[in-house]
């Protein structure tokens, strides 16, 4: 089977909506705008128009699409502006202050001790905190670029992003971690 | 071609068990009288001698003729025979693999359901012709919003073959609410709970100054009213082996008739309180008899609901809403008129649903409204609709890559770049998919194409762009370029469960054929219904006032009659017309003696 090779030439969703480049965006004039362009450019507009008008609406309105549902989702407009601006995320680390808790709640679970639940629980309390710091950390750092506009604050946020990523993972095992020890416990 | 631009564009609904037409007209959107005089059309086709008889006609024939008969072809279109394992035996007649689509044996003959439901098609077609006055060529055609693209396909190909040129698929559910938003004037969220005869949809909509934006959907493209028919005879059918000993299924006809009495219980229990299960049994062995109150009913049909359940959770996850946030919640599709029904969707979405809608006919309603829509007279209104199932393709290990998440807006678009992995590889296999599971043999298989042409070159350097484009009728297009030297690459997608195009091309010729053979023979069946009371008439009145006519008048009308009976067994209309007109002449003057002799005899 082949492996797809992911190119970094997305579309400027920004641009495609006709909204400024910026990490906060209200949503009630993005759906304005959204409605406003789909009213104009949705194959419904373009019967009998003939099959080149109607191909043409109908890429022009999958990129509007495309880039709407970019924009209203926080984390995708943040990944998006980033890759604009030049700092592709990439995937990140286990973050310093999660290892030492992560590692003990793996030692519990290989020795099948009963203390497995209190680690799990242990090591979920630090996830929340650390995400919630992290959050605001995030806020922090956009604010930076809006006023400024310099590139260290992207720098920096890029490095946030990957991490993200590899926080949803755990966030992932979390879950499979209580399903199973649940499953022991019936 | 004024006349094709003028002629109206129409909107239909194909079911599992009912099929309906619908026109606006003067800015409100009705359901079209069939040809039966009607607004349903059972989708149901019986073949007498090979030719296909549709609607109520067919229907009475799903016992009397159950091997000629086909029904509830909407679960059999864009599968494969490998997905019905399942369903075959609980189909009253045979499937059978096929090249691409599975067939149907009626009687040694196969056909697909394809072309059965373009035989359905054709009939709402001629339906609304005749009671237009006017040519139709274009429509709407509803489907579940949770069918794949090979079942979009598959509905779009039997339109073609219909002589229909489809101008938009459109999803039950958001046409559904399509009609009730226009109807009510509402605005906000709403959810639409649709439980037709063989398919479940669950849908969000946001209603919005004319926008009908869908939010998220989801469903079981098997699960439907159908469902609880069967839940039903499973029960008697274990009675009937305990009782008598004896084989529910091993009698097609004995199947249908239990299914057909199941399905009357149940519709019975949407208003009684209690229903009679009456049958008798092969071979003249008694009767089965069984009463079913509703609480016994109901409990049968709860355990058959609850899929419906997770869909609903799930479709309000997607949207991103809780079930608070919902303004209404809209009922659509015949089993939602039984309150066991209701009171499932009430405990869903912990609000009061509304019923006020035709649950069968507000679903065509919408498709004519769409149907509006593209004829350009409602600028104000626009439906955003989305895909059902997440697309991807298979990647190395046997896992799906996801492409474009189910939900997403349609038209949607994706692009991929592939590279090769052997060095000098000119070509590369791309296999599509369809589905929400991790692994490949979980999801439905779409499509396979390969890419070729690609320049040999050591592995990982070439680059082919691939773009993956789903259209608004929420079917697939591909294409590919070579980023290397800009080639643009036609892709053949051979669709895993459809018709070549090769296939389609030839029945299109055929049915050219075959609508000169089926012109001939309604005018055939035409002339047979004129002179039909012209016979019965003359016979009636004939030995009452055979004394009034003279000798040779009398046998002059006896010849006739007897000329005209021949000729209305034989197969040429002009004869019968004729024999026809000759009998009316001849038997004319007795009927006006008649008149006269009823006119003066004296009063008593
Ligand atoms: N009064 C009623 N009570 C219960 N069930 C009913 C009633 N009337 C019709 N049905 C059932 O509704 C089903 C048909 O519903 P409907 O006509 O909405 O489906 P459809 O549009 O043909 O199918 P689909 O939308 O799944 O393709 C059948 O199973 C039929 O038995
Ligand atoms: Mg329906």
């Amino acid at each position: 089977m082949p492996q797809p090779v992911r190119t970094d030439e997305a579309a400027d969703p920004f641009a495609a909506l006709g909204v400024a480049r910026s990490f906060r965006i209200e949503l009630a004039p993005l759906e304005k705008r959204f409605y406003a362009l789909s009213r104009a450019l949705h194959p419904d507009r373009f019967p009998g128009k003939g099959a080149v008008a109607v191909q043409r609406s109908v890429e022009r309105m999958s990129l509007v699409n495309q880039a709407y549902r970019t924009l209203k989702d926080v984390g995708l407009r943040r990944e998006a502006l980033l890759a604009l601006e030049g700092f592709p995320t990439s995937g990140g680390k286990m973050p310093m202050e999660l290892a030492e808790s992560w590692f003990d709640l793996q030692d519990a679970l290989a020795e099948g001790t009963e203390s497995s639940r209190f680690k799990l629980q242990a090591f979920e309390t630090e996830l929340h905190e650390f995400q919630e710091v992290r959050e605001a950390r995030l806020r922090s750092l956009e604010d930076r670029w809006e006023a400024d506009r310099a590139p260290g604050a992207l720098q920096a946020l890029a490095t946030e992003v990957g991490v993200g990523a590899y926080l949803k993972s755990l966030e992932r095992d979390v879950v499979r971690i209580r399903e199973r020890l649940r499953g022991q416990a019936s | 071609m004024s006349r094709a631009v003028d002629s109206p564009i129409v909107g239909i609904d194909l079911g599992t068990t009912h099929s309906l037409v619908a026109v606006v007209q003067d800015g409100v959107p009705r359901v079209l009288p069939t040809r039966e005089g009607r607004n349903l059309l059972p989708s149901v086709v019986n073949f007498q001698d090979g030719r296909p008889v549709v609607g109520f006609a067919a229907r009475g024939c799903k016992i009397t003729d159950a091997s000629h008969t086909v029904y509830s072809a909407k679960r059999l279109l864009g599968r494969g025979f490998e997905d019905l394992k399942d369903l075959a035996g609980q189909l009253p007649y045979r499937i059978e693999p096929g090249e691409g689509v599975v067939r149907i044996s009626v009687e040694g003959r196969s056909t697909t359901a394809i072309e059965i439901s373009a035989l359905i098609l054709r009939e709402l077609k001629l339906s609304a012709e005749a009671s237009l006055g006017c040519a139709v060529s274009r429509a709407v055609i509803t489907v579940p919003a949770y069918f794949n693209d090979a079942q979009r396909q598959a509905t779009r190909t039997a339109g073609r073959l219909a002589g229909l040129e489809v101008l938009r698929i459109v999803n039950e559910p958001t046409a559904a609410a399509l009609a009730y938003g226009l109807d009510r004037k509402r605005e906000g969220l709403i959810a639409v709970y649709d439980l037709g005869g063989g398919t479940f949809d669950v849908s969000i909509l946001k209603l919005h100054e004319g926008i009908f934006e869908v939010l998220s959907t989801n469903g079981n493209t098997g699960l439907g009213g159908d469902d609880l028919d069967r839940a039903l005879a499973a029960v008697c059918a274990r009675e009937l082996r305990a009782e008598h000993g004896l084989d529910a299924h091993a009698d097609l006809d004995f199947w249908a008739a239990l299914l057909e009495r199941c399905e009357a219980a149940k519709i019975r229990l949407s208003e009684a309180a209690s229903a009679l299960i009456e049958l008798p049994l092969p071979g003249g062995k008694g009767v089965y008899r069984r009463t079913l109150d509703r609480a016994e009913f109901e409990a049968l049909v709860r355990p058959v609901l609850e899929p419906t359940r997770a869909s609903c959770l799930q479709a309000l996850a997607d949207a991103g809403l809780r079930r608070e946030d919902l303004s209404d919640v809209v009922l659509v599709g015949g089993p939602t008129r039984l309150s066991v029904v209701q009171d499932f969707a009430r405990q869903v979405f912990g609000r009061e649903p509304n019923t006020s809608m035709h649950p069968d006919e507000v679903v065509a309603q919408g498709a004519a409204i769409q149907a509006d829509i593209l004829a350009g007279n409602n600028p104000d209104l626009l439906l955003l609709d989305v895909v059902p199932l997440s697309l991807g393709i298979e990647t190395y290990g046997g896992l799906m890559s996801p492409l474009i998440p189910r939900n997403t807006r349609i038209p949607a678009s994706a692009q991929e770049t592939f590279t090769t992995f052997v060095d000098h590889q000119t070509a590369v296999d791309i296999h599509v998919l369809q589905g929400e599971r991790e692994r490949v043999e979980d999801n439905r298989s779409l499509a396979r194409f390969k890419l070729k042409g690609i320049t040999p070159l050591p592995a990982g350097l070439p680059r082919v762009q691939v773009q993956f484009l789903i259209d608004a009728d929420g079917i697939l297009q591909v294409s590919a370029k070579d980023l290397r030297d800009g080639h643009e690459q036609s892709v053949e997608v051979r669709p895993s469960f459809g018709l070549s195009d090769a296939e389609v091309e030839r029945m299109l010729r055929e049915r050219e054929a075959g609508a000169e053979a089926d012109r001939s023979f309604r005018t055939l069946v035409d002339a047979r219904t004129e002179a039909e009371p012209v016979l019965r008439a003359c016979q009636r009145s004939f030995p009452d006032g055979r004394h009034l006519l003279s000798e040779e008048e009398a046998r002059n009308v006896e010849a006739r009659m007897e000329t005209l009976q021949a000729a209305m067994v034989g197969n040429d209309p002009e004869k019968i017309r004729q024999e026809s007109f000759l009998l009316d002449q001849a038997s004319r003057k007795l009927a006006d003696l008649l008149v006269r002799a009823a006119l003066t005899r004296p009063k008593v």
